[in-house]
């Protein structure tokens, strides 16, 4: 055993001669280190997860805010378009008078001779009016109602493919018949604040 | 039909392309109008109309509903309406489900 480990001493002396000597040890020690390397590390994965988690929690404060905003501008929307609904009726109610024959129907598919709800070849939507006044079977206005800016483009050369594909027609609720759109009667698009 | 009542619309919601987008505005359309269904509340004009989809020109009005649909969303939908901010359609029907079962 002890001849076996003699012959090992030399690989020992070798490898001995690359270990820092006294000198070596002393200028390591010299060497000026700021901050104990673990206590760095630890300081700057300290600061960085606190930094991280202001920046997060700023990103989800700003996140939730967005939301609130989004959905409280969703719920002024729905308030706005019911006022500016209401106010369009009560102004047809008294161009139209019931008294004088005329009828105000409310959110009328466009429809086709048979009574089909016609759909947009390109959107694959159908078009649903908000106001159709009518007199004695036939349609004397048709109105949409909107905010003062919104675009209405889109809306109108979606209605007009339903129109070109035969949805003329809209139906009474009253009676079931169908009312035919005279064909130079275009929607009237009006706008309030 | 003078009398018809407009519960809601896609279009209030999403004036014309402005944000909020499609999907946040159409969201609880699909819920409530699948409540409906499930419930048989709806009339055939509402059963018709649910089979459009729900688009841009969508709208949940009175006829589209049966008497009791009526009560209900009479009594209900403004509350719900006004608590179902950035819910999911789960957690949206979650909320309808728990305000009539409370009777709020």
């Amino acid at each position: 055993m002890f001849e076996s480990l003699a012959k090992e001493i030399p690989k020992f002396q070798d490898k001995l001669k690359d270990l820092p000597n006294e000198s070596t040890v002393k200028e390591l020690r010299e060497v000026k280190i700021p901050i104990n390397p673990f206590e760095y590390s630890l300081s700057t994965i300290e600061n960085q997860s606190l930094e991280s988690l202001k920046i997060e929690n700023k990103f989800a404060f700003a996140n939730k805010e967005a939301n609130e905003i989004k959905y409280e501008q969703l719920e002024k929307n729905r308030e706005d378009g019911k006022n500016r609904e209401d106010a369009a009726h009560e102004e047809l109610k008294k161009e139209y008078p019931e008294s004088e024959g005329y009828k105000i129907e409310r959110e009328q598919y466009l429809r086709d001779k048979d009574g089909n709800i016609v759909k947009d070849p390109v959107t694959g939507e159908a078009r649903r009016i908000d106001f159709i006044v009518t007199k004695d079977g036939k349609v004397v206005r048709s109105v949409e109602v909107t905010s003062e800016k919104a675009p209405k483009e889109a809306q109108t050369e979606k209605e007009n493919r339903i129109r070109e594909e035969g949805g003329n027609s809209i139906k009474d609720r009253d009676t079931g018949e169908l009312i035919k759109f005279p064909e130079n009667e275009e929607t009237e698009i009006r706008r309030y604040p | 039909m003078s009398n018809l009542k407009v519960y809601d619309k896609v279009s209030w919601h999403f004036p014309e392309g402005k944000s909020p987008d499609m999907s946040s505005a159409s969201n609880h359309f699909f819920v409530i109008m699948n409540w409906l269904n499930e419930h048989n509340l709806l009339t055939a004009e509402g059963k018709e109309t649910l089979d459009l989809g729900i688009g841009s020109d969508f709208s949940i009005i009175s006829s589209m509903v049966t008497l009791k649909g009526n009560e209900i969303l009479n009594s209900y939908y403004s509350k719900w309406i006004k608590n179902i901010d950035g819910k999911t359609q789960n957690e949206m029907l979650i909320i309808w489900e728990k305000i009539i079962a409370n009777g709020i």
